[in-house]
C-alpha cells in the first residue's frame, strides 16, 4: 500500500462507481448472507454464538502472547526442515522473496490468492525483475489480466460480468471465449495447467499458522492452492504475524467459523496443512513473517483487536455503505468495515482518515464478525485520532471544521444560547420554508437538502410545557 | 406515583415537538407524572461520535448536571440518545471519579420510550386505535445498540385495527448516521432511497420510525418521492385514541 | 544473514514493548472460554447417510457399496461413464481388499504409480485414494499425504475416486486433527473443486479434478 500517498477521497471515489459495480456487489452479498443464515440456523444460533465467543477468546489470547507463539512457529518450522524469514516492511519482504527467486533461477511463479501479498504489492516487485507471476485463483487471474484491483476480499472479480470476462479473455489470451462461466473457467484451467507443472516457485499466503506444530493452513476451493504448494520445487508463504493461532483445537474453531462466514458453505473444498518440507513435496519451504505496521497496531489497546480478523468478508457483505459503493471506493486493498479500520491503522489517518467516517455506526458488522471484533468501537477510536490526535498520530482535521465544532459546543453548552439558537433558526428559515419543509439550504447544509428536504423548525415544546404544567398545577395534578 | 424526567433530545425538541407532546400525553394517561429539566440541551452524541470526544464529554457533563439532581426514570423517544447515555457515559470517565459514579447512576435510570412502557411499566395496550397497514423500521441503535427488538411490535400489535405488515430489510440502516449524512451525502441518499423503496414496496400506509434522526431522514425521503405513506414515531400511533 | 537477524530482533522487541502495555492480565495457557465442544456422532448408519448427503451437497457423487460384486460393478460403470483409460494408485495396503488392480486390468485400464513424472499424472484419467478418515458433519475426507498417498494422486487426474471404510468415520474435525497433526502435510477434501468467481455461477473442476466420487465401502 506504499503507492497510496494522496489522501483517500472516499466521497470522490463513491461518485465514480458504476451502477453495475453496485448491483454485482449487492448480488454477491445477498447470496453469501442468505447461505450463511442457513448454515448458522443448521449449526444452532446459540451454539454459533458460543463458537464466536471461543473464536474471539482464542484470537485475543494469541495476540496477547504473540511473541511466544511466533517463537513456537519459528522453532517448529525450522525443525521440520523449513526456513523462516522476518520482514519488517514491504521492501524487506520483496528482498527476501527476490533473493530466494534469484538463488534458484526462478523465471515463473504460480501464486495463490493472498491479501497480504496485495498489501505489499509483491507481484509488482517480482515483475519488475523480469519474473512472471501467474495469479491462479480464477477471480484473481481475471483481475490480474484486467489490470484491476480486487473489489472484495474473497470474491475479487465480483464486479465483472461474464461478458466482460469473455471480452477480456479474447483480448488478452487470444482465444475464442464465450460468455459462459463454465467455458470461461475451462479456459483458465487449461491456460494455467502448464504453468503449475513448470513453475519454479509457488507463492501463497496463509489463513492460519498453528503454533503447536508450526503448520501453515490454506483454505481454498479451486485446487490451485494445492497445486501451487505441491508442484513447484520451492514454496514461499508470506503471512502476517497476526495470523498465529495457539493449537489444533483453535484450528478446529477457526475452520468451523471461516467457511460459514465467507459464503455459507460448511467447509471449503480443500484445506491444506503444511509443516516444513516433506517427501513428494517442494524441496524447500520458506515462511516469510511480515510486520508492515502490525506491531504498531498491537501497541494500541483498542485498535489491536483489528488484528483478530480472519478475512472472511462477512462485515462487508452486511455493510449497508459497502453495498451502495462496492470495494474500489475504499481506495486500498482491504474494503468495507474491516478496511475502514485496517487501512488507516496501516497507513495513517492523515491519508486514510476519511474511511472511519464512511460508516453510519449501524453496528451490523460488529454483530456478524465471527471473532467479535468491536468494529464500531475502533471506528470511533480512529475518528478521535483524526479529529483530536492521540499517542499514535496527530490531528488531521481542518481548522474550519474545528471552528464549527467549537461553535456548536459553545451553543449546546449553554442552555440559554441553545434556546436562543432555536429561536434564531425559526427566524432564519422563514425565506427558505414552504409549509413543513425546507427544500434547499445554503452550503454546507445543502449536503442534506441535496438528498431530501429538511423539516422546518415548528412548534415550541417548552412554551407548550410551561402552559401544560401551569394547567396541571391549577387543576391539582390532573393532566390537561 | 411513578415519576419520569423527560429527556426530549435536541432533534426531538426542535424538529418533532408534536411527538413530544404526545409522549407526555401517553405517560400522564398511564399515571406517570412528568418533569422536564429545563437546562437540558443535547446528550453530546453528535460531537463524540464525530471524533470530537473532548467536546462530547463537556456536553455530557452539562447533561449530567441537569439530570443528576432529579429522581425517577429518565425517558427519551430515541434509542440512540439513550444508548449513548447508558453505554457511553460510564466509559467516558475513569473509574473511581465522581463523574463516573454519577454517569453510572444516570445510566441505570435512562430508558427509551418503548422499553419503558413494556419493560418498566409492563403495559403494552394503551387503548389506541389506528386502522391502517403499518410497517416498522428497526432503528440501528435501538435494536443492535440497546437490544430493544420486539418491544415496538408488541405495542403495535395491541393497537386496534392496526395491520402490522412486514418490511423488507427492516434492520438495514436508513443512511442517516448523524454526520455521515453530511460527510458522504450521496451515499447517505442512496441508502435512504433503498429504505424508501422497501417501504413503498411493502404496501404499507404508514411506517413506524422511532428514532428522531431516522424519522427526519425517512420522512424527508418519502416527501421527496411525493409518497402518501406517512412516517410516524411509534408515539404518534400510540397516541391515536378512538373507539375500537 | 545479519540483515535478517536484526529484522527478527526488531520485530520481537516491538511486540514485547506493545504487549507489556496491555492492561488486561495475560492468560496462559488457553482459557476454557476459548474452547468449543466437539460434535457428538450419531449412530453408524445415520453417520453414513449424513456423509453421503453432505458430499452430494458439495457436488460430489457419493454412494454406499456393499460387497465385492457391487464394487466391481460400480468400478466398471465409472470406467465406462468417465471414459477412463489410465488410473493412478499408490501402495496403500487397502487397495488389495477391493481387488482394484485386477479389476482395473480387466477393464483395460493402464495403471500408473503416483511416483511417475507429474506430467504423466496430469494426463491420467482417474486417481484412486483410500481416505484415512471421513467427517460426515461436513462431507469431508482426510488424506494423509505423507503416508504413501501423495497429494498429486487426488489433485492432477481428471477424476478423483475416494474409498472410505465405514469404521473410519469420525465425529468432529478435532478427531481428524488428532490423527494427522504430526504429519508434515495432509489435506481435507470436501467435494469437488469449485468456484463462483464469475457472476456467482457455481462451476466445478476449476483446477482440481473435474469430478469427485466417494464410495463408502462395507
Amino acid at each position: 500500500m506504499k503507492d497510496i500517498t494522496a489522501r483517500i477521497d472516499f466521497r470522490a471515489n463513491t461518485q465514480a462507481v458504476s451502477p453495475a459495480m453496485v448491483a454485482a456487489t449487492q448480488k454477491n452479498a445477498r447470496t453469501a448472507l442468505l447461505k450463511r443464515s442457513e448454515v448458522v440456523v443448521e449449526f444452532g444460533e446459540e451454539r454459533w454464538q458460543q463458537l464466536r465467543r471461543a473464536g474471539r477468546e482464542l484470537r485475543l489470547h494469541a495476540l496477547t502472547h504473540l511473541d511466544r507463539y511466533l517463537s513456537m512457529v519459528e522453532e517448529n518450522v525450522i525443525a521440520a526442515g523449513g526456513h523462516v524469514h522476518w520482514a519488517r516492511d514491504a521492501e524487506e519482504a520483496h528482498s527476501i522473496v527476490l533473493d530466494i527467486a534469484m538463488q534458484n533461477s526462478v523465471r515463473n511463479i504460480v501464486k495463490v490468492k493472498s491479501m497480504v501479498t496485495e498489501e505489499i504489492e509483491l507481484n509488482h516487485a517480482l515483475e519488475g525483475r523480469g519474473i512472471r507471476v501467474y495469479e491462479t485463483d480464477l477471480g484473481e487471474f481475471i483481475v490480474q489480466l484486467a489490470g484491476q484491483r480486487p473489489s472484495h476480499i474473497t470474491a475479487p472479480a465480483l464486479h465483472m460480468t461474464k461478458e466482460e470476462v469473455a471480452a477480456l479473455f479474447r483480448e488478452k489470451l487470444k482465444v475464442d471465449a464465450q460468455p459462459d462461466p463454465k467455458l470461461l473457467t475451462e479456459i483458465a484451467r487449461q491456460r494455467l495447467r502448464k504453468e503449475f507443472l513448470t513453475a519454479e516457485m509457488g507463492i501463497s499466503g496463509g489463513n492460519f499458522l498453528v503454533a503447536e506444530t508450526g503448520t501453515l493452513i490454506l483454505v481454498t476451493n479451486e485446487g490451485n492452492g494445492r497445486m501451487c504448494t505441491s508442484l513447484p520445487p520451492i514454496h514461499v508463504a508470506i503471512v502476517g504475524i497476526e495470523k498465529v493461532i495457539p493449537d489444533w483445537e483453535s484450528a478446529a474453531v477457526m475452520l468451523k467459523l471461516l467457511a460459514r462466514s465467507v459464503s455459507g458453505s460448511k467447509i471449503t473444498a480443500y484445506n491444506t496443512f503444511i509443516t516444513g518440507v516433506r517427501k513428494d513435496g517442494p524441496r524447500e519451504f520458506h515462511l516469510v513473517l511480515l510486520d508492515n505496521g502490525r506491531t504498531q497496531i498491537l501497541r494500541d489497546e483498542i485498535a489491536r483487536e483489528t488484528l483478530m480478523c480472519i478475512r472472511c468478508g462477512a462485515c462487508m457483505n452486511i455493510c449497508p455503505v459497502y453495498n451502495q459503493v462496492g470495494g474500489h471506493a475504499y481506495g486500498a486493498v482491504y474494503p468495507g468495515p474491516i478496511g475502514s479500520i485496517l487501512t488507516p491503522l496501516l497507513i495513517g489517518t492523515r491519508i486514510a482518515g476519511g474511511l472511519p467516517f464512511a460508516s453510519t455506526l449501524c453496528g451490523a458488522c460488529s454483530d456478524i464478525c465471527p471473532v467479535m471484533i468491536p468494529i464500531t468501537e475502533i471506528l470511533l477510536h480512529l475518528r478521535r485520532r483524526f479529529v483530536e490526535g492521540d499517542d499514535f498520530e496527530g490531528s488531521s482535521i481542518s481548522g474550519t471544521l474545528k471552528a464549527i465544532a467549537k461553535a456548536g459546543r459553545y451553543v449546546l453548552g449553554s442552555p440559554s444560547l441553545y434556546r436562543l439558537g432555536a429561536r434564531m433558526g425559526k427566524i432564519f428559515q422563514a425565506p427558505l420554508r414552504s409549509g413543513d419543509w425546507i427544500a434547499a439550504m445554503p452550503s454546507p447544509l445543502d449536503r442534506w437538502t441535496m438528498a431530501r428536504p429538511f423539516p422546518a423548525f415548528r412548534g415550541d415544546f417548552r412554551g407548550w410545557w410551561k402552559k401544560h404544567k401551569n394547567a396541571k398545577d391549577i387543576s391539582g395534578g390532573k393532566a390537561s | 406515583m411513578m415519576k419520569v424526567q423527560l429527556f426530549v433530545t435536541c432533534l426531538g425538541e426542535n424538529l418533532l415537538p408534536d411527538m413530544l407532546q404526545k409522549m407526555v400525553g401517553i405517560l400522564e394517561r398511564i399515571g406517570v407524572s412528568c418533569e422536564f429539566p429545563e437546562g437540558q440541551t443535547c446528550c453530546g452524541q453528535p460531537f463524540f461520535n464525530s471524533g470530537f470526544q473532548k467536546e462530547g464529554r463537556e456536553i455530557a457533563l452539562l447533561w449530567m448536571k441537569m439530570f443528576a439532581d432529579t429522581d425517577g426514570y429518565i425517558v427519551a423517544p430515541s434509542g440512540s440518545c439513550v444508548e449513548f447515555v447508558k453505554h457511553r457515559y460510564p466509559k467516558m470517565f475513569p473509574e473511581g471519579t465522581a463523574e463516573h459514579k454519577i454517569a453510572v447512576q444516570l445510566a441505570e435510570r435512562v430508558f427509551e420510550f418503548s422499553q419503558f412502557l413494556t419493560n418498566i411499566m409492563e403495559i403494552t395496550d394503551l387503548g389506541a386505535f389506528f386502522p391502517h397497514r403499518v410497517a416498522c423500521h428497526s432503528p440501528c441503535h435501538l435494536t443492535r445498540g440497546l437490544g430493544v427488538r420486539d418491544e415496538q411490535q408488541r405495542l403495535l400489535r395491541a393497537v386496534r385495527g392496526l395491520e402490522l405488515i412486514s418490511l423488507n430489510d427492516a434492520e438495514t440502516c436508513c443512511g442517516f448516521g448523524g454526520i455521515f449524512s453530511v460527510v458522504y451525502p450521496e451515499v447517505s441518499m442512496a441508502m435512504m432511497e433503498a429504505k424508501v423503496m422497501n417501504i413503498m414496496a411493502s404496501n404499507a400506509e404508514c411506517v413506524v420510525v422511532s428514532e428522531p434522526g431516522c424519522l427526519i431522514n425517512i420522512r424527508g425521503g418519502l416527501q421527496k418521492m411525493n409518497s402518501n405513506i406517512r412516517a410516524m414515531h411509534l408515539i404518534e400511533i400510540l397516541a391515536q385514541e378512538g373507539a375500537a | 544473514m545479519s540483515k535478517g537477524k536484526s529484522a527478527r530482533e526488531e520485530i520481537f522487541a516491538k511486540m514485547r514493548l506493545a504487549l507489556e502495555s496491555f492492561s488486561s492480565s495475560p492468560i496462559y495457557p488457553l482459557p476454557a472460554s476459548a474452547k468449543f465442544e466437539p460434535r457428538v456422532a450419531g449412530g453408524s448408519d445415520e453417520e453414513i447417510e449424513k456423509m453421503l448427503r453432505e458430499v452430494t451437497r458439495l457436488s460430489g457423487h457419493a454412494r454406499r457399496i456393499q460387497g465385492r460384486a457391487e464394487f466391481a460393478g460400480a468400478l466398471g460403470n465409472l470406467v465406462k461413464t468417465e471414459e477412463v483409460r489410465t488410473a493412478a494408485l499408490s501402495d496403500h495396503p487397502r487397495y488389495a481388499d477391493y481387488g482394484i488392480v485386477d479389476l482395473l486390468k480387466s477393464f483395460g485400464v493402464a495403471i500408473l504409480s503416483p511416483d511417475e513424472d507429474k506430467r504423466r499424472l496430469e494426463d491420467c484419467d482417474l486417481g484412486i485414494t483410500i481416505a484415512d478418515a471421513a467427517l460426515p458433519e461436513t462431507g469431508t475426507i482426510l488424506l494423509r499425504t505423507t503416508q504413501g498417498q501423495p497429494d498429486v494422486l487426488s489433485l492432477l487426474p481428471r477424476v478423483h475416486l475416494a474409498l472410505v471404510a465405514p469404521e473410519t468415520l469420525l465425529a468432529d474435525i478435532h478427531d481428524a486433527f488428532a490423527m494427522a497433526k504430526a504429519d508434515r502435510h495432509f489435506v481435507l477434501v470436501s467435494g469437488s473443486s469449485r468456484t463462483a468467481d464469475i457472476e456467482k455461477v457455481l462451476t466445478l473442476g476449476v483446477h482440481g479434478p473435474k469430478s469427485f466420487h466417494l464410495w463408502i465401502c462395507d
